[in-house]
């Protein structure tokens, strides 16, 4: 069943078909919020937030517009909103060590080693080349599909990502130069 | 060639320096139970969602307007022009004779509303609304109140074209609205905006009083 199908369901009064769009998507806005909030806690309130809010606002969502898309369009600005609400509270992006968990892939130290990095260089990215990065290389949204969730233009975002991109290739490549 | 001119027809796959990091990005971050259970319970507690005709079709309605009317449906000879123009111009000259009419009987100095304040004399409040647009060619005003329709409440210049500006009498109440800038949809500067833009429309709020006897 599509997703439109499941939110005309709901549409009709099926509460299940609720649920079933949680269990599709809620995995995918968890890792997105996770990774450009660092923080498991402020991810999990930013997904909630966009899980009830698309709830509310399913009468209004388009079957010509993909689920997904339409989704991320609220949870990104759940996170900016999110990153806000934290910057305002003074708080430190990178050391948190539950966000660097959560990035777990292996159980190795070198994963282990791998993935705290990662973090670490991911949360120095300027926000907005974070977001761009993030919609582009893990959650592999279209540039058109980026445009439509963050309100930019398709060549702002691709600068975005290309920025990002050096950044995160010099972060990393200096750390593996001071390990050898 | 600019930085920006190098990435427009390019759509990169993730670079391969990058490959590790990326795989480490997109594993899942699992989804905890309880969290799940308290988030179905929370939109349990919610009244059922309803289909209602949301903003963003009204503004992709708009948006479909605005893109036809750039394209020009017709093209007119020189003297057809010329026999327009001056329709044009009689038609203008008897509008601002019937506008100048009504504002000698009607009009009196100063009681044009500003920002969300009532004004006297309307049957319901009259708005200004005003816009530091300089440059612009064409400004009109948008929103629940004219159906996004963006040619239903152009915007006047001032003298030195900076200004442009609109009143209108409007129901109390909230009311979601937006300036369309020579075809661009732009959010009020001056006032709060709206929640609406969750869905990517640029949108501001207006709360219109009552008006006092």
């Amino acid at each position: 069943m599509t997703d439109a199908m499941l939110v005309r369901r709901v549409l009709d009064g099926d509460s299940r078909a609720f649920t079933a769009l949680v269990d599709r998507h809620a995995a995918a806005c968890l890792r997105f919020a996770t990774r450009m909030l660092g923080n498991r806690e402020d991810a999990e309130d930013a997904t909630q937030e966009t899980l009830l809010r698309a709830y509310r606002s399913l009468g209004r969502y388009e079957e010509r517009d993909v689920f997904r898309t339409w989704l991320f369009s609220i949870l990104v600005n759940r996170c900016r909103t999110a990153a806000l609400r934290r910057s305002r509270r003074e708080r430190r992006l990178v050391h948190d060590d539950a966000a660097l968990d959560t990035l777990a892939v292996a159980s190795s130290a070198d994963a282990a080693e791998l993935r705290a990095e990662v973090a670490r260089a991911v949360a120095t990215l300027e926000p907005e080349q974070r977001e761009a990065f993030l919609l582009k290389h893990v959650e592999q949204l279209s540039y058109e599909e980026m445009a439509r969730v963050t309100g930019a233009g398709v060549s702002a975002l691709k600068m975005r990502v290309k920025r990002a991109c050096e950044r995160m290739h010099v972060l990393l490549t200096e750390v593996s130069d001071v390990g050898r | 060639m600019s930085d920006a001119d190098d990435v427009l027809d390019c759509d990169p796959m993730t670079p391969a320096s990058l490959d590790g990091a990326v795989r480490a990005l997109r594993a899942d971050v699992p989804v905890r139970g309880e969290w799940r259970d308290a988030l179905l319970r929370e939109a349990a507690a919610l009244p059922a969602p309803r289909r209602t005709t949301p903003v963003s079709r009204r503004v992709r309605r708009l948006g479909e307007f605005l893109r036809a009317a750039r394209r020009p449906a017709w093209v007119l000879s020189p003297s057809a022009g010329v026999a327009a123009a001056l329709l044009c111009a009689a038609l203008g000259a008897g509008v601002a004779w019937g506008v100048m009419r009504r504002a000698e009987s009607a009009a009196v100095p100063g009681d044009v509303a500003v920002a969300s304040a009532p004004a006297s004399g309307w049957a319901v409040p009259a708005v200004r609304f005003a816009l530091t647009a300089p440059g612009a060619s064409r400004v009109a005003l948008v929103g629940d109140f004219n159906g996004w329709n963006p040619a239903a409440t152009p915007l006047r210049a001032s003298a030195d074209g900076r200004t442009w500006s609109v009143a209108l009498p409007l129901t109390p109440g909230r009311h979601v609205y937006a300036f369309v800038v020579d075809g661009s949809l732009t959010a009020d500067p001056v006032a709060p905006r709206a929640a609406d833009e969750d869905f990517g429309t640029p949108s501001s709020v207006i709360m219109v009083a009552e008006s006092s006897p």
